[in-house]
């Protein structure tokens, strides 16, 4: 017994002796991750100051290859169109949603932390053209950046319907809705087809859809729903409802019900007092200062 | 525990501690390579501000290089590049913009903000939803120990490119691509190399031949190149039976290799090839301007026609054109006519062909037809036509070897037979 002890104390000593050796090894003091050759301008300080700070979303105008989508020929933002689209996504979109909210940390806690800017449209072979993804809730990208232009229907179908759109995926990944949305058009949906199953929204608006591409799938259905009603006025989502017919404004009215009832309980979110604070703005979008970073 | 057992788990920590500090072991390099790759793209970027006039890049997009070579030059500055380009509307115009030197598939040169020019062949539209498939991207893959040649892989299509030092000013380099483009314009071209003589065409930036190979194999192949100030630039060697050539400078009406092995000689065809071929259009009388010269007889025709014509119609003959149809697949002699109410055009297919054996022949079919339009203008064709075909055989002359502007008609058999054509 007592060799026992005495051999598990060797042993201990040697598991030490293990543990200890080599401890002049210091921890280099030279960090392996470099900085990036490029060198901070003024946008960049403009973009730290007014996104990163405040909402913790870093915009990324320059085009980054592992960021962006091989499955299509890209080319990267202009940098002056992108210094506008920030300024107008900061003014049209966070500050929409700090107002409605009434503070920042909205966006600063649910909206994605990257948002990276690509000057081409993204085009499919089948002639159609992708305005903007989201991934993960980490990431929007938003395509089409060199052919911006100050014009409020044109901003709406290219960048802040996507924004509102993707966003609103994000809202529905965190939380979601309810399971009676999807069944309203059930096996209406017609997943990739969308594009050949209607040949204009106002075709789809007769069934019930509110976009072409909300025929696609239920949560796309959910999100345009959001996105188009925030980004039309009153008058121009009545005027929708009217071309839709009484069969297919009933079935969008039904479906809007829900995700108006979600935003409300949800996010505690009015759609129709965000869409009042986006039309207001919208307003005002041609006395901004687009082109100044201040 | 069996003490057997523990003596055995003794062992087992034997190798933890007879293997520990017995050497230090060293970094093959001094630096960790995190360092180094940051240190190499500091040299990049060293080097690339450095050359004041900017550098060359002789630009292939596509994998295959499909549509040949462009010239760029580009300027680097700390944070900046500005751009000329040789299809700009005017080479002295540049764009400016960002770029970045990033570590990716190693040192990566990345023009990360949009440039109309950098970013012409890289552009998707919907009809083209890749573009010209060009890169913006470029792997470093070296510095020339005199540090005038930087050489680049495109990240997208894996063309070898090359940024050369430029010597002088990047507008004078442009205009002088351009102007040697013209230059090198000429209707056919032919390689010679060792004993081969082989027809070749240069367009669309390449160059393309073919020959008989060693076992009676047709050969193809086609090269994509670039035009430079002096010559053209190959993407790749042409070699063939162990001789190769990679630049060629324009001399004396042909392109010399750079170690004068090869040769590739401008091709003009002769003056009866160049008419019956039919690419031209060539007046031969404009009424309007007053711009004909023809003899005697061959005005006295003129004349009977026009005469006939206003006496018919009231319309006055404004021009004859000699021109190709390439419908009826025939020349033609097209006349018009000017109505009050517009102008109308008549004509009268023939047929022309080189004689054998010359160079300044040609013979006139015998017949001609008429297009619906003619049937109300007949007596063009009796009254002048007619009378032309019938002399057969005529004689050109053109007062340029390689593109004649201006060609002299004469009949071979009565030489008070002529008129000029003019391009």
């Amino acid at each position: 017994m007592k060799r026992n002890i005495l051999l598990y104390t060797f042993l201990l000593l040697i598991v030490a002796i293990g543990f200890f050796a080599c401890s002049e090894d210091k921890l280099d003091d030279k960090s392996v991750i470099k900085d990036s050759q490029k060198e901070v301008n003024e946008f960049d300080q403009w973009i730290l100051v007014n996104y990163i700070i405040p909402y913790n979303i870093d915009l990324k105008y320059r085009m980054e290859d592992i960021e962006s989508d091989m499955n299509y020929q890209l080319v990267p933002a202009r940098v002056a169109q992108s210094i506008e689209l920030a300024k107008l996504m900061q003014y049209l979109c966070l500050e929409a949603y700090d107002e409605v909210t009434g503070s920042r940390d909205f966006i600063r806690r649910y909206y994605p932390k990257m948002i990276h800017l690509i000057g081409s449209p993204a085009y499919r072979n089948n002639g159609t053209m992708v305005l903007g993804t989201a991934e993960g809730g980490l990431k929007i990208t938003m395509y089409n950046v060199n052919n911006l232009r100050l014009d409020v229907d044109f901003l709406n179908e290219y960048y802040f319907k996507t924004m509102h759109h993707e966003f609103g995926h994000i809202l529905n990944q965190t939380k979601p809705y309810t399971t009676d949305f999807d069944v309203i058009s059930g096996t209406e949906y017609v997943n990739d087809a969308w594009n050949t199953a209607y040949a204009t929204d106002e075709a789809a608006q007769q069934d019930g859809f509110i976009s072409r591409y909300a025929s696609s799938e239920a949560k796309e259905d959910f999100v345009e729903l959001l996105s188009i009603y925030v980004t039309h006025s009153p008058e121009e989502w009545a005027a929708i409802l009217e071309k839709a017919g009484d069969s297919g404004a009933t079935v969008i009215k039904e479906k809007f019900e829900i995700v108006y009832n979600y935003m409300m309980n949800s996010w505690n979110i009015d759609l129709d007092q965000f869409r009042s604070i986006i039309q207001e703005r919208q307003k005002n979008i041609s006395s901004l200062d687009l082109d100044n970073l201040n | 525990m069996n003490m057997k057992k523990l003596y055995y788990l003794l062992l087992l920590f034997c190798p933890f501690i007879l293997q520990s500090c017995l050497k230090d072991q060293k970094d093959i390099f001094g630096e960790s390579p995190a360092e180094r790759i940051d240190a190499t793209l500091k040299n990049y970027k060293k080097v690339l501000a450095s050359s004041e006039n900017g550098w060359l890049l002789e630009y292939y997009p596509e994998e295959n290089q499909s549509y040949g070579g462009f010239n760029y030059v580009v300027k680097f500055t700390e944070e900046e590049v500005k751009a000329y380009f040789e299809l700009a509307s005017d080479v002295s115009s540049t764009v400016e913009s960002l770029y970045q030197l990033i570590a990716d598939d190693g040192p990566v040169l990345s023009f990360d903000t949009y440039n109309t020019f950098l970013h012409y062949f890289a552009t998707p539209s919907s009809t083209m939803t890749d573009g010209y498939q060009g890169d913006y991207e470029f792997i470093l893959m070296g510095i020339s120990d005199d540090q005038n040649e930087i050489m680049l892989k495109g990240k997208k299509t894996g063309n070898r490119m090359l940024l050369k030092r430029m010597p002088e000013s990047p507008i004078d380099y442009l205009n002088a691509v351009r102007s040697i483009k013209t230059k090198l314009d000429a209707p056919k071209y032919r390689i010679n190399i060792g004993d081969k003589h082989l027809d070749c065409t240069l367009s669309n930036r390449q160059l393309s031949y073919q020959y008989v190979g060693d076992n009676e194999e047709i050969v193809s192949d086609q090269i994509a190149f670039c035009y430079t100030a002096t010559g053209i630039q190959l993407y790749k060697s042409l070699e063939i039976d162990n001789i190769s050539a990679y630049t060629f400078t324009f001399g004396d009406q042909q392109l010399v290799s750079e170690n004068g092995d090869v040769t590739i000689d401008f091709v003009y065809p002769p003056v009866n090839e160049v008419l019956a071929n039919g690419i031209s259009t060539y007046l031969m009388l404009d009424l309007l301007s007053q711009q004909y010269n023809m003899s005697a007889t061959v005005q006295g025709w003129v004349m009977d026609a026009y005469n006939a014509n206003l006496s018919e119609w009231g319309e006055a003959l404004t021009y004859v054109r000699f021109t190709y149809d390439s419908v009826e697949q025939k020349h033609s002699f097209a006349f018009s006519s000017k109505a009050s109410n517009g102008t109308y055009t008549s004509n009268f297919f023939h047929e022309i062909t080189p004689v054998d054996g010359t160079e300044n022949e040609i013979q006139f079919g015998s017949d001609y037809t008429m297009d619906s339009n003619a049937t109300y203008y007949p007596y063009f064709g009796t009254m002048l036509v007619a009378k032309i075909l019938l002399e057969g055989i005529y004689v050109l002359e053109g007062n340029d070897n390689k593109k004649p502007t201006q060609i002299k008609v004469t009949s071979k058999a009565n030489p008070d037979i002529w008129f000029y054509l003019y391009l």
